[in-house]
């Protein structure tokens, strides 16, 4: 069923397009479907997944490596299910009143949408680490398609771009310490790495700071946040959808995945409650002093991650619990609040808190879900957040937790409440911008929404309160995650009322301090502006982006320098400082010896070898050093004809005669070509180019040379035709290298006359090529009947089989008077 | 290279009476040394080159297609065969120009690679209709009359596809650099006259 | 196995190094003597492979230790194969020579305009 609802979601992304032109904008009633059925199934199967029998599917994949798709959907996945299908069913039936019938690429937009919630469900339900990293690459894809929607802007283009590098360069990181860790522990299946996790190997904290790594950038935790607020250029449905509720907290779902298992294996819990904490405060911090509300909400939901990424990683049962309650708390509540500010934006034309007032008034039932979920951000009871914060706040009690440390503890919750506190003063900054009455400003003309437009937002609030009311619900799920966890003095149970503690007693401060804050708001937003501005972390973005391009483009000025010759002396100088270095110092060490002295050594087999090598020797070194033509080609062919007597020699016969061909017919069609180019090359290199290239071909040359001769020398193996003589007679031939080439190895042969054809018709392209341009470029110039003429004369030239009917023709055409015989220039 | 001779044959007739004032009598040429207006590729007309490719032609052509059939005993193949036989066509080229080679070609360049593919590739996987591996070969003996025993190799089918590769390789290769070329040089004698005399 | 003689190591020197030189010419008529001179080196590697002095590998019932003929087979090969490359290369030197009226190795213009960019595009 969960393969079937995943390739549904498949499906629906290639058939969404062409329904465009029928439905319009309702093609998103359609894309919600897939998302809603999987939705359904996840709840329909949640008791028997909370009783702790998670549901398994597999499907092999590539055997060969042992990769199978397997599927997995525990507690933590289903709490996952519910927010990425059930939240995406809601904001795709929100999509329909948003999103215009004549906006741009409106299919492209539902069909990535749908790919991007198929690839989320499989992050979360799979349970193989390379499945999960090409599901989880592929909603860093989706997400940049999406971020990018509006590719006319240069803004979308870049943020959508940014977005990509940081998630999916990190996401080679989290790849490498996925590979790590599945050789650790010597499977790849996530259930049984973190059931059974391996602690002995040196390399473990190394693959879990990649993975980290990755998850990191995914859930946008400082320093790598800066992408979050930029792709906020997104339409405002695929903000609430990827940049809010689902895909960044792909980081934290896979924090909290492998958090039972690794938790306690240094330095994870450092890592995880250092970045997540500060990624908390800097997100709060910049949430404050926003004006545009969607970036409010955006450096909010940067600080909310950095919470969960703190509780996810923790590792213990009531940071566990935690975990799950603010996970679907702030799944809801930011939601609904990025869909209400779509809905303002869509109505009234602006988000700036500046520019608005009178929303509340003139939107009441948005408003009411807008102050909800803001209550439930900012932890009010009877929410969903307030249990969630609760909860959190207990996880850190110095002295009833088993990790971490008192002290640690300690500090981490003074950091949690000032975190909240921070998140109360920007919930209430942003219920005071969005819907409140400013006298200041003077109010817009807008039309009131649909009822649709604002049914998902206030479906997605109400969800928030009902799960606050009956936390009975999310407290099952958290304990059936949270159970395998160490547990502090008593188990934990998510729920409204605890009774009078500490944590009650935090809660009201952080109520009380975040008041004063956001009353005290102008104060601080002095504050903030008199602050020295902090390095912006995109700034660290830029900066490695420079470099790479300054590097790549250094490095290319260096290298690419154009010339042929230059980039062949690298290689050869490469081949040189590489296995020829090493050669050279085998030959000093003595591990090899050159056969100098041994018995095996010998000037020549037989004197006429000699005579033949010594023609060979001085032919190519003159034909090295000619600088005319026709004397450099003479030599060529005696150094042809010297290594076909070489053949003779050494017992080849067919390759003698062979080469003798081929050199002939080479030297007859060099001839053709030669005779029209000067009779000396034009380039001489002289002086110290000269001399170093002389100096880099014979080291070179010498180097294989010797290579050869140590290994010709050193070879032990018999050769591996062997039996080939039996065998040709077997099949009637008694000339065995041709029946190797038409028989046993006849698929070289059947290769090489690919080639041969390929060759051939490529010349006959490079030369008539030219010819069809010069023919093109005299139409315009000349007489049409000349034109027919040139024309046929050339179809006569490619030597046809119409040789007996055109001979006329030839003929009229050789008898011109001015066709008579002349010598040849050397060129034109 | 039956169609070689024929198509040499066609030229030949076709052009016998058109050259002029013939000698009369008995001992007038019937035919050209050969089949077309004779202007070699390269320098004056050498009619030593051109008896001498007259006598040879047949003859390599022959030799040629018998490297290639025994070439499963001795030395040749469809390799050197191809080779051999288009060193007829080459000479042919070099005595008599680009309508000579024109006119004794059996089909263009182009056609006789296709062939040759289609020979190679047909041989090739043939044996797959049959059930067997690609490429497979199978070979059988029979008593001819006149040969006595005859030995048939389906590669040597293959090595016939390997022969017409080579051939429409070298050919095609000359009808390029070496005809194509002329023929553009000759065009551009022809046009520089008229252009300057326009002027 | 032995090792082949020692003049034809030499040998092998030379014409790799004469056609590695010739390769890094600008001449493109050059570079295609180099590359059939690199050709000739390569063939006459392959054939070193085998035992220096033999018969050829035809079963004609004589006695004696044929050659090994697999490397036979590979040069027959890599020479048609060269030979169809040589003319490649002589048609492209053609065309270059009637494009440009000589048959240099002109620096790739692309390259050349990569390397005059002396100031990165700004990423921001």
């Amino acid at each position: 069923m969960l393969i079937f609802a995943l390739v549904l979601h498949a499906a629906f992304a290639v058939l969404l397009p062409p329904l465009v032109r029928v439905l319009g904008a309702r093609v998103f009633f359609v894309a919600s479907l897939p998302p809603a059925l999987a939705v359904l199934w996840a709840l329909s199967q949640a008791p028997r997944i909370v009783s702790g029998r998670p549901i398994s599917a597999s499907v092999a994949w590539v055997p060969a490596l042992d990769i199978s798709l397997d599927f997995r959907v525990d507690a933590l996945a289903l709490a996952m299910v519910v927010l990425v299908s059930g939240i995406g069913a809601a904001i795709f039936c929100y999509s329909v009143g948003y999103f215009h019938a004549d906006e741009r690429g409106i299919g492209r937009l539902a069909s990535v949408m749908v790919l991007f919630s198929g690839a989320m469900l499989g992050v979360v339900t799979t349970d193989n680490l390379f499945a999960l990293y090409v599901f989880w690459e592929l909603t860093s894809v989706t997400s940049f398609l999406l971020i990018g929607h509006d590719d006319r802007k240069e803004q979308a283009r870049r943020a959508a771009l940014q977005a990509l590098v940081t998630t999916v360069g990190t996401g080679l990181f989290m790849l490498v310490g996925f590979i790590l860790l599945g050789g650790i522990g010597g499977t790849f299946r996530i259930s049984e790495l973190v059931a059974d996790p391996p602690t002995d190997s040196p390399w473990l904290p190394v693959a879990l700071v990649l993975i980290l790594v990755g998850a990191f950038a995914k859930s946008a935790q400082a320093p790598l946040h800066f992408w979050l607020p930029a792709a906020m250029v997104a339409p405002t449905p695929i903000s609430a959808y990827l940049h809010a509720a689902t895909m960044v907290k792909g980081g934290v779902y896979l924090v909290a995945r492998l958090a039972p298992g690794f938790a306690d294996v240094d330095p994870w819990r450092a890592l995880v409650l250092t970045v997540g904490l500060a990624t908390m405060l800097v997100g709060g911090w910049r949430a404050l002093r926003q004006d545009d509300l969607k970036l409010l909400l955006a450096y909010g939901t940067v600080s909310q991650l950095g919470f969960l990424i703190v509780l996810g990683g923790t590792g213990t049962q009531v940071a566990a619990a935690a975990m799950i309650g603010t996970l679907l708390a702030h799944g809801f509540f930011k939601s609904t609040l990025f869909l209400t500010v779509g809905v303002i934006d869509h109505q009234t034309g602006t988000r700036s808190i500046a520019a608005l007032t009178g929303i509340g008034r003139r939107m009441p039932v948005l408003a009411g879900a807008g102050a909800l979920a803001a209550a439930s951000m900012a932890g009010l009871p009877p929410l969903i957040g307030f249990v969630g914060k609760e909860a959190a706040l207990e996880a850190f009690l110095p002295g009833h937790v088993p990790a971490p440390s008192p002290a640690a503890a300690g500090v981490m919750l003074a950091g949690l409440v000032v975190g909240s506190i921070l998140t109360f003063a920007y919930s209430a900054r942003f219920v005071w911008g969005a819907f409140a009455d400013k006298e200041t400003v003077s109010e817009r003309r807008f039309q009131s929404p649909s009822w649709a437009f604002v049914t998902a937002p206030v479906l997605l609030s109400a969800a928030g309160l009902l799960l606050g009311v009956a936390p009975q619900a999310a407290d099952a799920v958290a304990q059936s995650y949270a159970a395998p966890l160490p547990v502090g003095d008593k188990p934990y149970h998510l729920a409204l009322w605890h009774g009078f503690g500490p944590t009650l007693g935090l809660t009201a401060l952080v109520i009380a301090a975040g008041a004063l804050l956001f009353a005290a708001r102008r104060t601080v937003e002095q504050a903030q502006k008199a602050l020295a501005r902090w390095p912006e972390a995109e700034l660290g973005y830029h900066l490695f982006v420079h470099a790479i391009y300054a590097a790549a483009l250094s490095v290319t000025r260096r290298l690419q320098s154009g010339s042929l010759s230059v980039y062949l002396g690298v290689i050869l100088a490469t081949m040189l400082a590489l296995p020829g270095v090493r050669l050279v110092a085998a030959l000093v060490n003595g591990d090899l010896r050159l056969p100098f002295g041994s018995e095996e050594f010998r000037i020549w087999d037989s004197p006429l070898e000699g005579v033949v090598a010594v023609v060979l020797i001085v032919a190519t070194i003159a034909v090295a050093r000619e600088h005319r033509r026709f004397p450099a080609l003479i030599m060529l062919g005696a150094l042809g004809f010297g290594v076909a007597g070489l053949f003779v020699l050494h017992g080849a016969p067919d390759l003698a005669l062979t080469l003798i061909l081929v050199e002939t017919l080479t030297m007859i069609i060099l001839v053709f070509v030669l005779r029209r180019l000067p009779s000396t090359f034009n380039v001489r290199p002289n002086g110290w180019t000269k001399r170093f290239t002389v100096l880099l071909c014979s080291a070179a040359g010498t180097f294989i040379a010797v290579t050869l001769w140590l290994m010709t020398d050193a070879r032990t193996a018999t050769p591996i035709s062997g039996g080939f003589a039996e065998r040709a007679e077997e099949v009637g031939g008694r000339n065995l290298v041709n029946v190797i080439l038409v028989d046993f190895r006849a698929l070289d042969t059947f290769g090489e006359i690919v080639v041969l054809a390929t060759a051939a018709v490529a010349v006959a392209s490079l030369v008539l090529l030219n010819r069809r341009s010069r023919v093109m470029e005299q139409n315009g110039a000349e007489t049409p009947e000349e034109n027919g003429a040139e024309t046929e004369d050339a179809k006569e030239g490619t030597a046809g089989p119409r040789a007996g009917i055109g001979t006329k023709e030839i003929l009229g055409n050789d008898l011109r008077p001015d066709g008579a015989h002349q010598p040849n220039e050397g060129g034109e | 290279m039956t169609t070689a001779d024929g198509a040499w044959r066609a030229g030949a007739d076709g052009d016998g009476q058109g050259d002029g004032a013939a000698p009369e009598g008995w001992e007038a040429p019937r035919e050209r040394w050969l089949s077309t207006v004779v202007r070699p590729a390269f320098g004056p007309r050498s009619v030593l080159l051109e008896i001498v490719a007259r006598l040879l032609i047949p003859a390599i052509l022959t030799f040629s297609v018998f490297l290639l059939l025994s070439g499963h005993d001795r030395p040749g193949g469809g390799f050197v065969g191809g080779l051999v036989a288009s060193m007829a066509y080459v000479l042919r080229y070099v005595a008599g120009g680009r309508h000579e080679l024109a006119a004794g070609l059996p089909m263009r360049p182009n056609g006789l690679l296709a062939l040759g593919l289609l020979v190679a590739c047909g041989t090739a996987g043939a044996p797959l209709l049959f059930g067997r591996p690609i490429l497979e070969t199978f070979s059988f003996s029979t008593v001819l009359p006149v040969f006595g025993t005859v030995k048939f190799a389906s590669f040597l089918l293959f090595d016939i596809g390997v022969f017409l590769i080579v051939v429409g390789l070298v050919l095609s290769v000359v009808a390029a650099l070496g005809a194509r070329m002329e023929a553009e040089e000759e065009e551009a004698r022809v046009r520089r006259p008229r252009r300057e005399g326009g002027r | 196995m032995s090792a082949p003689g020692f003049i034809l190591v030499i040998a092998v020197a030379v014409l790799y190094s004469s056609g590695f030189y010739l390769l890094l010419q600008r001449s493109l008529m050059r570079v295609v003597f180099g590359i059939t001179a690199l050709g000739h080196a390569a063939n006459i590697s392959l054939l070193l492979t085998d035992e220096a002095i033999t018969l050829p590998p035809l079963l004609t019932g004589h006695e004696g230790e044929l050659s090994d003929p697999l490397p036979q087979a590979m040069t027959l090969t890599a020479i048609v194969i060269t030979f169809g490359v040589t003319t490649f290369l002589l048609a492209l030197a053609y065309r270059v020579w009637l494009g440009d009226g000589n048959d240099e190795v002109p620096n790739d213009v692309e390259d050349r305009r990569i390397k005059q960019l002396s100031e990165p595009e700004d990423s921001a």
